[in-house]
Order: structure tokens, then C-alpha cells, then sequence
């Protein structure tokens, strides 16, 4: 008994060694975001993975994007109130909109042991947690070990991705903005052959995204308090003097004709159109551009761009509004 | 309570000082834990039924120590019977009421009759199907007098309550395990240690293999209609080892806990995926199951004895049974079916015990031969699975009409693909360590045999890859709801 007992501590010690190593190496992005976020930023986005063409990381504005794949407005809302002391006085703050978002409880608790949660136990007080569990917490700890593992091993892929959009030069007057996003699309346009059509992939990603999204949009247990917490945002931020403003991306043409109509009013536009009357606030719908929405070289999937949709959208995007915004800022 | 639960990882120590600690000078103090500890671990679940359990642990009680005092064969054929009449009653309740109304409802709609019998709200107990057959083995083999009747009631209802198999197996015999809580038991460290080395593996199949499969299996078998021939072969690939990793790891987790505790519980599952033949397969797998078929209805009813005509009878009769027995629902009972069309062949040309011995037993790697009989035998499970997931046979046939289509001839290209193929790699490496242990017991027991400090190592290195590899979507055990 005793020997089973040594053995079982000098197991339990190296594992433990080993776990408390590889947990301490780093922490997770959005606890690394929030830590690192400087003080005086002048823009954050918050949102849904949707909120990712928002990223204006190499553009010159001091800005932050904290968004996470599904994410809800009620985390939206804890995000806003943890990070707002490290705005701007007048900060710009992106609020994604997508077709779906409306109908999500806090949780996402329509997805049964979904792992939504564990990025939030690691950063945001236990107070912000929408019925925190200490159960949850301590497999969380387990979550960041295998995260921070699997990170390590893909870590170098991602930095060398990434380095591709830093070295070009921007000019950001509308016509040279135009002449570059054109001229990247022609050349897409001119490569595309070297590549499989992404099309038929596209539309087979909105037939399924499409009922997810329809299915997601329209649930109500819970998801009747997401307005208001969108709406609480708004208000706090009117109330800072921040300028909040809500965004729609791209999304491929094919998504878009999943949803007809009076759906997306009921569950979409409605609540929109409300928060638009109500608070005074600008919705930046590029759900339908047809600069972007037509051409499926430069999207991942059906309601995501790739790296070239989104560099030719924030284009756009900085050159038509932002550009203005931060010089009245 | 669940074996991957931080509930379960506080309970099994407790239980286990206590058991070893407290109550090790006197073995019916120690019963009375293992009672206690197993109503607790059941409990956990919902305390309601606990008096199913009951109920059932004082009327076997009762009958088996009635049988023993009575000689006339008409009134022991009755108290058999009255045991079977209560335990198949409650499992016939809770588990096939609603499926007998809703099918005999249809039958008189479909006759022209409306009927709105009232159905009922019925939670399903967790391990009934399991519990209930052990107990009914206890019953029958005091009847058959291949065992004597329990003298004391802790032995007994320890016996019958055992957590670690309790609620998805393995089926223990009464012969083997219920003699165990009559010896005194001490500490054995190498039984121990090798315990430990099954529950590691167990939650290696569980966590890392059953789990992340199970995300796949999920999300193609949910929404079939969007995938194609090839996709959905995946997805019943995935489903094949969901199901084995599950199952199988579930008992081995049941195995090695019960060795910490000085019991040796029978294997349940010998590597059922490298059988060469149906034949072999159905010795390899759930094999407190099918062994308990085998005993208690196949041979009874004549098993392989008597012309074609009884045996072909027979062996449907117990793979319809074993189907049934998994749940109320006409795939199940599809499944079974398929099985014994599977089996008959060779049964009928006196094949079914050509391999016993385990496969290219003392050497490295099988021959072209052995493999091409692994193959097909494992096509053959996989295709009988999609049965065993699908909500309805209308979906198995659906799914199974896709697969044979001109679709399964396109590449996967789903969302996901790329973290299915690494699944698909930690497949492989499992199943090349179940290669590597096919002659052991369960993949890891090697482990158990090397030395002090090179298990360690293992340990470590095995709980690190559940860590590290098990799936972030925790999955409940698929064998709770049968």
C-alpha cells in the first residue's frame, strides 16, 4: 500500500509539473487582448467572429478588436464594461449585428456543452459570467492546458499569415483606395485558374450555415434579452461619450438568399431599425455590397471573408467612414 | 455520477481510504461501504431510483435464499419465474412501455382505428439493462443449483449495487463476482497498478477517441441530408469508434476501478475491431452480454443442437433480443437482425469457431490474408452501426442508399474536414497500440509489467495525451441509455 501510495504522489508531482508548465506558457487571445489593450484606444470592435473583418490592427488608429467566434451581445456587454476604462473619451466602438445574433441566450445554451465559456472564465471577473460554476472553472484550467499546447505547436503558421498584410504602404484617399482594391481584384481574378472554384463549396456552406443561422436567429428561450443588452452598450456609450456604431460585414451572395425577407425583419432588421430610432445610431449594412458580396474569391465560406475580402472591405470601410470619423474625433 | 467528472475524482479516493483504511479489518464493514458508496454514486444520478435498485437487490434476495430451502421443482420453477415476472416487468416498464403503445397505436390507425391511449412521461433509470440481467443471472444460476444463495443481505446488494460496473456493465455472473465479497480482501499492488494502467486507457478511449469522434458522428448523422455517400461513410466510420471508445472504455474504467478494490471483474471487449470473422467479432464484443445470451436463452432453447431449421431460429431469436435489449426502437431491433444475417453463413457451414486464437498471434504485423478479413468484417460492423445511430430505419436506409450512391466516389470536403483527418490520425495511433496489446487484456497492460520508473513515465505521458487531445465537447456515455 505504501509503494502504491509513492507512486501514486511521484505521478501526481510530474504531472503536475508539467500541467502548471504548460498552463504558464501564455494566455489564451481574448485574456491576451484585454491585458494588452493600451489605454487611449481610439476604436474597439466587439462582436461575433463576424466582427474579425472589423480588424484595423495595421491601420493608423489605435484600435482593438475583441471579438469570439458565436459570440453573444451579453458577453459583448461584459467585454465593453471591462475594457471602457481603456478607451479614448471618444472612442469609436463597432458593434457587430449579424442575421443570427438576436435569438442567442447568454450562454448559448442551445448548444449543449458547447465550450463558448472557457475564453471568458480565463479574463473577465466571476461577476461577469452568466451563471458562473467553479466546476466550469477548474475544466477550464484543463481547456487552457490543451489550448496552450495546441497553440504551440501551430504558433509559427499563424505569425507567417499574418506578416502578409504588414509591409504594404496605404494611401487612404478614396480614389486610390478604389484603383488598389480593384487592381488586388483583378489580380485574384487573373490567378483564379491556379485554384479550385470555390463556389460550389460556398453554396453548399450556405445551405447548412443558412439553417443554422434561421434555426439560431429564431430561438427565444433567453434570446429575448439579447436586445437589451445591445441596447445597454448603446447607452452606456452615448452616456461615456463614445461613438457606437453598429456593423454589419459582407456576406457571400448566397447566404443572403437564405434568409427571405420577413424573416430577417422579424429577427433582424426590426431590432436594428429600433435601436437606430431609439438611440440615434448609424447600422453600416454591408451584408449586400455588391462590391463584395458577388465575388466568391474573397470569402472562407458563406458568411466570412477570406484575408483578401477582408483587406479590400476594411479599405472601404476605413476609407468611406472611419477615415472621417477619427478626424472628427 | 460520471467517471470524468471532478465528482468522481473526489469520490473514488474517499472511497478508496475509507475502504482500505477504515474498513479493512472487517470485510462486511467494508460490504456495507461499497453499498453505501454505490447508492451514493447511483443516487448521484437521481435519488428516485434508488428504490428500483432496491426493490429488486430484497425480492432476488428473498427468492434466492427461498430457493435454496425449497426441493419441490414446481414451487422453485415458481419462484424463478416470479423473479424473472418482477425484474423483466420493471425493465419492461420503464423501458418498452411507451414504444409498445406508440407501435400498437399505429398498428390500429393503420387498421382504421383511433385509439389515444394515454402515454406516459417515463424516465429511463440509468443501468436498469444492466443491473437487472446481473441480478436475474444470480436468480437463475441458484435455480439451475450452479450457485449457492447469498447468505448475507450487504453481500448481496453489494454484489447486485457494485458501482463500477453498475450502469453500463460489464454484466458480471454471480458465480464470479459474488463470491468475490465473501473473501477477505487485501491490498495487492500489482492488481492495483494494473488498475490504474485500465482506467488511463479506459479514459483514453473515452475522452480522446469517443468524444472527439463523437462530434463528427454528430454532425453528420444529424443533418444527412446535407452530406454526401462519402461523408456519410465517415460519419459511420466516426460512429464505429464513438461507440467501441465509449463503450469499451467505460468498462474499462469499470474494470480497473474495481481492481483498486481487490475485485477482478471479467473482460468485456477483446479488441472486437481486429475479428477476422462476424463470428469472432460477437466473442469480442460486449462479451458479458452475448456470453449471458448465450447461456440463459440460446442454450435453453437448443442452441446449435437440432437441424437448420432451429438453429437459424435461434440465433435470431438472440440477436433480435440482444437488439432489443439496447433500446425501444426498431433499429435496434434492424441491427440485431443484420447481425444474425451476418452470422447464419457461418454458423450453417460450421465456420463460426475458425478463429479463437487472437489474430497473427506472436507476430508483428497480420498477413494479406488476415487483413483483408479484418477489413471486411469491420465494413460489415460499420455498416450495421448506422442502424444502431440512426433516429428511425427510414434515416438508416436513407444514410445507407447515400453510401452506396455515386457520391462516395467525391472527396469529404465538409466544414471541419482538416481537424476530422487529425482525428483520423489519433485513430490510427490508437488502434496501432491495440495492435501492439491485442495479446493483453486491454492496449496498455504492457504498462503494468515494466518497470517502477518507466511507468512513470508512461503515466505521465498517457494522462498528458488525454489532456491534451481529449475533446473539448464533453460527451455523455452512450451505453447511460440503455
Amino acid at each position: 500500500m505504501k509503494k502504491f501510495f509513492v507512486d501514486t504522489f511521484i505521478c501526481s508531482l510530474i504531472v503536475g509539473i508539467l500541467f502548471v508548465g504548460i498552463y504558464s506558457i501564455k494566455s489564451g487571445r481574448l485574456a491576451s487582448l484585454a491585458k494588452e489593450m493600451p489605454y487611449d484606444t481610439e476604436l474597439i470592435c466587439f462582436g461575433s467572429s463576424h466582427g474579425s473583418a472589423f480588424n484595423f490592427s495595421i491601420y493608423p488608429v489605435e484600435s482593438t478588436l475583441i471579438n469570439k467566434g458565436g459570440n453573444t451581445y451579453y458577453y459583448d456587454l461584459q467585454n465593453y464594461y471591462h475594457l471602457k476604462k481603456k478607451l479614448k473619451p471618444n472612442a469609436i466602438v463597432l458593434l457587430p449585428v449579424s442575421y443570427f445574433s438576436f435569438g442567442l441566450d447568454e450562454n448559448r445554451t442551445h448548444e449543449v456543452n458547447e465550450p463558448f465559456l472557457n475564453d471568458f472564465y480565463e479574463y473577465l471577473p466571476k461577476s461577469s459570467i452568466h451563471n458562473y460554476s467553479y466546476r466550469k472553472n477548474l475544466s477550464v484550467c484543463l481547456y487552457m492546458i490543451q489550448r496552450n499546447f495546441l497553440d504551440f505547436v501551430s504558433d509559427e503558421i499563424e505569425e507567417d499569415y499574418e506578416q502578409l498584410y504588414l509591409d504594404e504602404d496605404f494611401d487612404f484617399t478614396k480614389e486610390s483606395i478604389e484603383r488598389k482594391n480593384k487592381g488586388h481584384l483583378r489580380r485574384l481574378e487573373r490567378n483564379k485558374h491556379r485554384k479550385r472554384d470555390p463556389l460550389p463549396k460556398l453554396k453548399s456552406h450556405a445551405n447548412k450555415r443558412g439553417k443554422t443561422h434561421i434555426r439560431e436567429g429564431s430561438y427565444r428561450p433567453g434570446g429575448e434579452k439579447s436586445l437589451p443588452y445591445l441596447e445597454e452598450i448603446i447607452r452606456d456609450c452615448k452616456e461615456s461619450g463614445f461613438r457606437p456604431f453598429l456593423v454589419t460585414p459582407p456576406f457571400y451572395k448566397h447566404y443572403n438568399m437564405k434568409f427571405n425577407s420577413a424573416w430577417l425583419h422579424k429577427h433582424f432588421y426590426r431590432h436594428v431599425d429600433y435601436l437606430e430610432r431609439k438611440h440615434s445610431i448609424k447600422h453600416l449594412d454591408y451584408s449586400k455590397d455588391d462590391r463584395l458580396s458577388k465575388f466568391p474569391l474573397l470569402f472562407r465560406n458563406s458568411d466570412h471573408m477570406n484575408n483578401h475580402g477582408k483587406t479590400i472591405f476594411r479599405n472601404y470601410f476605413f476609407s468611406e467612414f472611419l477615415l472621417d470619423e477619427l478626424e472628427k474625433g | 455520477m460520471l467517471f470524468n467528472s471532478f465528482d468522481f475524482a473526489i469520490f473514488l479516493p474517499v472511497v478508496f481510504i475509507l475502504y482500505w483504511f477504515v474498513c479493512n479489518k472487517n470485510l462486511k464493514l467494508q460490504n456495507i461501504l461499497i453499498v453505501a458508496a454505490s447508492y451514493l454514486f447511483y443516487g448521484w444520478w437521481d435519488w428516485r431510483f434508488l428504490s428500483l435498485i432496491l426493490f429488486s437487490t430484497v425480492v432476488d434476495f428473498i427468492i434466492g435464499r427461498q430457493l435454496s430451502t425449497k426441493e419441490n421443482k414446481g414451487d422453485r420453477k415458481k419462484l424463478l419465474y416470479l423473479s424473472l415476472v418482477v425484474n423483466l416487468g420493471i425493465l419492461g416498464f420503464f423501458k418498452y412501455y411507451n414504444f409498445f403503445l406508440d407501435n400498437f397505436v399505429e398498428a390500429f390507425t393503420f387498421m382504421g382505428f383511433e385509439i389515444s391511449p394515454r402515454s406516459l412521461n417515463i424516465l429511463l433509470p440509468v443501468g436498469i439493462s444492466f443491473y437487472t440481467f446481473q441480478t436475474l443471472s444470480y436468480t437463475i444460476d441458484v435455480y439451475r443449483e450452479k450457485l449457492e444463495p447469498a447468505k448475507d443481505f450487504f453481500e448481496f446488494a453489494a454484489f447486485v449495487s457494485f458501482f463500477p460496473q453498475l450502469v453500463a456493465g460489464p454484466i458480471e455472473r454471480a458465480s464470479n463476482l459474488l463470491p468475490q465479497f465473501t473473501k477477505s480482501r487485501s491490498f495487492d499492488y500489482d492488481l492495483a497498478i494494473n488498475g490504474i494502467m485500465q482506467i488511463l486507457w479506459g479514459f483514453v478511449k473515452k475522452l480522446v477517441i469517443a468524444d472527439n469522434c463523437a462530434f463528427y458522428a454528430n454532425m453528420i448523422f444529424n443533418s444527412s441530408d446535407t452530406f454526401s455517400g462519402s461523408e456519410l461513410f465517415l460519419g459511420a466510420v466516426f460512429f464505429t469508434f464513438q461507440i467501441y471508445g465509449d463503450f469499451s472504455g467505460y468498462s474499462d474504467i469499470a474494470i480497473g476501478t474495481s481492481r483498486l478494490f481487490g475485485f477482478d471483474l471479467k473482460q468485456n471487449f477483446a479488441m472486437p475491431y481486429f475479428s477476422r470473422d462476424i463470428a469472432e467479432f460477437w466473442r469480442r464484443w460486449h462479451i458479458s452480454l452475448s456470453t449471458w445470451f448465450r447461456d440463459y436463452l440460446y442454450i435453453p432453447l437448443g442452441g446449435s443442437r437440432g437441424g437448420t431449421g432451429m438453429k437459424v431460429r435461434n440465433t435470431f431469436i438472440i440477436f433480435l433480443v440482444s437488439g432489443f435489449w439496447h433500446g425501444a426502437n426498431w433499429t435496434f431491433l434492424v441491427w440485431g437482425g443484420l447481425n444474425a444475417l451476418y452470422f447464419l453463413p457461418l454458423l450453417l457451414a460450421k465456420k463460426n469457431r475458425s478463429n479463437i486464437e487472437v489474430v497473427a498471434k506472436g507476430k508483428y504485423l497480420p498477413s494479406v490474408k488476415e487483413l483483408f478479413q479484418m477489413s471486411f468484417t469491420f465494413l460489415l460492423a460499420v455498416l450495421a452501426w448506422v442502424f444502431f445511430r440512426a433516429e428511425n430505419v427510414g434515416h438508416a436506409l436513407d444514410i445507407l442508399s447515400n453510401i452506396f450512391s455515386s457520391s462516395f466516389l467525391n472527396i469529404p470536403s465538409f466544414e471541419g474536414i482538416d481537424d476530422a483527418a487529425n482525428i483520423g490520425i489519433l485513430i490510427v495511433v490508437f488502434m496501432i497500440f491495440e495492435w501492439i496489446g491485442r495479446e493483453y487484456k486491454f492496449g496498455l497492460e504492457w504498462a503494468a509489467t515494466i518497470n517502477r520508473y518507466s511507468r512513470y513515465a508512461v503515466i505521465a505521458a498517457v494522462i498528458l495525451f488525454i489532456v491534451l487531445f481529449q475533446s473539448p465537447v464533453e460527451q455523455e456515455f452512450i451505453y447511460f441509455q440503455f
